[in-house]
């Protein structure tokens, strides 16, 4: 539980970064950075990328600080405001996983586990960014429904809707490989 | 279909492990360099603008001392 004199202080850092105070916007992003590359790395799979899409999502941060409401979570905000710079790399990146029709031969008798595995990584792949960024944090990372919905501003049925689509998908697709879980 | 969707998940998590996602290192200096690189970013708008005012002064000079006045 907060003291009243933490709720006064990140209320008043709140404030004065919302005013443009340089020095307050520091504070808050070596407080939440490591925070919001967990969750962008979460989602993008790649550390680089990750540290990227973290200054883009400061830069946005930043420069909407002055709509920033000072009696809001900061770190609630950011994540929102992460997930959409995530989502954004993930839609730019190539689907490097892609091509499984062309390039995965048929599965020779019972199914090696490397053979599985690359084929469960390609469909994977080839999922559409919005159901791969729900998919990616709730199968694979296993965040909680209700914190996915808030970053994405969606409900928590949509989440779950997301999820499960996903599956379909991917057993649609693995199907095609004659992989039948 | 319950666990069938458990099992397609079983199969996702072996394929993709979870990532680490610890933060190593401090990402400030380079955030530093954004926001000086964004600063120094003019935008179409303040382009246009410098343009109209610098055309504005070579076509009628005389309107330099009455700027300056107004300064």
């Amino acid at each position: 539980m907060d003291t009243a004199a933490e709720v006064h202080e990140r209320a008043e850092l709140g404030r004065r970064f919302a005013a443009g105070d340089l020095d307050a916007f520091e504070t808050l992003f070596r407080r939440h950075q490591g925070e919001v590359f967990g969750w962008i790395v979460r989602i993008v799979r790649d550390r680089t990328l990750a540290e990227d899409a973290t200054i883009e999502a400061f830069w946005r941060i930043y420069r909407a600080r002055a709509r920033f409401d000072a009696r809001r979570e900061f770190g609630a905000w950011a994540r929102r405001i992460a997930t959409n710079v995530a989502m954004d790399a993930l839609k730019a990146k190539p689907r490097e996983l892609g091509g499984m029709e062309r390039d995965v031969p048929a599965a020779p008798g019972p199914v090696a586990d490397a053979w599985l595995n690359d084929a469960v990584r390609r469909a994977f792949g080839l999922l559409p960014a919005k159901l791969r960024l729900a998919a990616n944090l709730a199968l694979i990372e296993e965040q909680p429904n209700a914190e996915i919905a808030e970053a994405l501003g969606i409900s928590v049925a949509a989440v779950k809707s997301r999820v499960h689509r996903s599956i379909a998908l991917l057993r649609k697709s693995l199907r095609r490989l004659q992989v039948t879980p | 279909m319950k666990s069938n969707e458990n099992e397609i998940q079983e199969m996702v998590r072996k394929a993709l492990a979870p990532v680490n996602p610890e933060l190593e290192g401090d990402l400030w200096p380079r955030m530093l360099r954004r926001l000086d690189e964004g600063h120094a970013r003019m935008s179409w708008v303040d382009r246009i603008l410098l343009l109209a005012v610098s055309a504005g002064i070579i076509a009628f000079p005389a309107v330099i001392p009455q700027l300056l006045y107004q300064l």
